[in-house]
């Protein structure tokens, strides 16, 4: 029972993943390349988040805050990234590196792959042992579940 | 970046290894006796969280003899009592290969180490298509 829910969710994790793949792929797609300066760092708990300006020919500047605080931080004032952001939204800058332009898509697909091999491989199990042994495993497998 | 490098080296050892691992489980599973057990009692361990309790079964081999099996989980309630019955699965003739048939102990960990195989080798190979693509 657990394990069919395992793949189910998996399954729709699987799907939602795609989708924030293509959006992705769709944003890359329309969007203007631009590079950003760190101005400034934000500081949390004595963790540190870079603050970027970025340059933009037909907007002027946007201001992107990283979402990675890291001590000692990992970036200086002044050093250089590049951005990618969709002129008709702004507020999209995202950092032009694969984990940030992908971090939906990676994460749902990390969290869904083990939950459809462990649902998958339960329903092979089961049919591997056969029906009536498959009853008792199962009446068991609640008391070897801690 | 070297870190997907090594998502993909890891997650390749991780592979071969987890595939063989499940391979054995899959031709134990096909070829395995099974026998049923009978839980015979609780051996106790105390450590730093309290005490755990280990269930212990015998289970019938042959004619005479007996297989004394303890598992290598323990727990903090005793949920077994004496008399209940557990499914067991050895390779023949070989009783010291003995283990619980359940999901679980047969095939969870070859799975677990398959699952991290597979999050490595497509969050790594993602990098690589996504660099090929877009020339960072």
């Amino acid at each position: 029972m657990w394990y069919k829910l395992y793949l189910l969710t998996g399954i729709v994790l699987l799907a939602a993943s795609l989708y924030k793949l293509r959006q992705s792929i769709d944003f890359i797609g329309k969007s203007k390349l631009a590079s950003g300066v760190v101005t400034s760092l934000d500081e949390s708990d004595g963790t540190y988040a870079p603050v970027f300006t970025i340059m933009t020919k037909e907007h002027g500047e946007l201001i992107y805050h990283h979402a990675a605080y890291t001590g000692p931080s990992a970036w200086d004032v002044g050093e250089e990234a590049t951005f990618l952001y969709d002129p008709a939204d702004l507020r999209s800058v995202t950092m032009m590196e694969y984990f940030w332009l992908f971090s939906w898509a990676i994460n749902l697909m990390a969290v869904a792959i083990p939950l459809i091999i462990t649902g998958a491989g339960y329903l092979l199990f089961s049919r591997l042992i056969g029906k009536e042994d498959n009853r008792l495993s199962k009446k068991q497998g609640i008391f070897f579940i801690f | 970046m070297i870190i997907y490098l090594i998502f993909i080296i890891v997650g390749g050892l991780l592979l071969a290894f987890a595939s063989a691992k499940l391979m054995n489980r899959l031709a134990f599973l096909r070829h395995g006796e099974r026998a049923m057990g009978t839980f015979i009692e609780f051996v106790e361990q105390k450590d730093d969280d309290g005490t755990f309790y280990f269930p212990v079964f015998n289970i019938p081999y042959r004619r005479k003899e007996i297989i004394t099996y303890k598992h290598w989980i323990g727990s903090t309630n005793t949920r077994w009592q004496t008399g209940d019955t557990a499914l067991f699965i050895f390779e023949p003739g070989k009783p010291e290969t003995i283990k619980p048939l359940n999901y679980r102990d047969i095939l969870g960990g070859a799975l677990l180490l398959l699952s991290v195989a597979v999050d490595l080798l497509v969050i790594g190979g993602g990098y690589f298509l996504f660099n090929g693509y877009f020339g960072m």
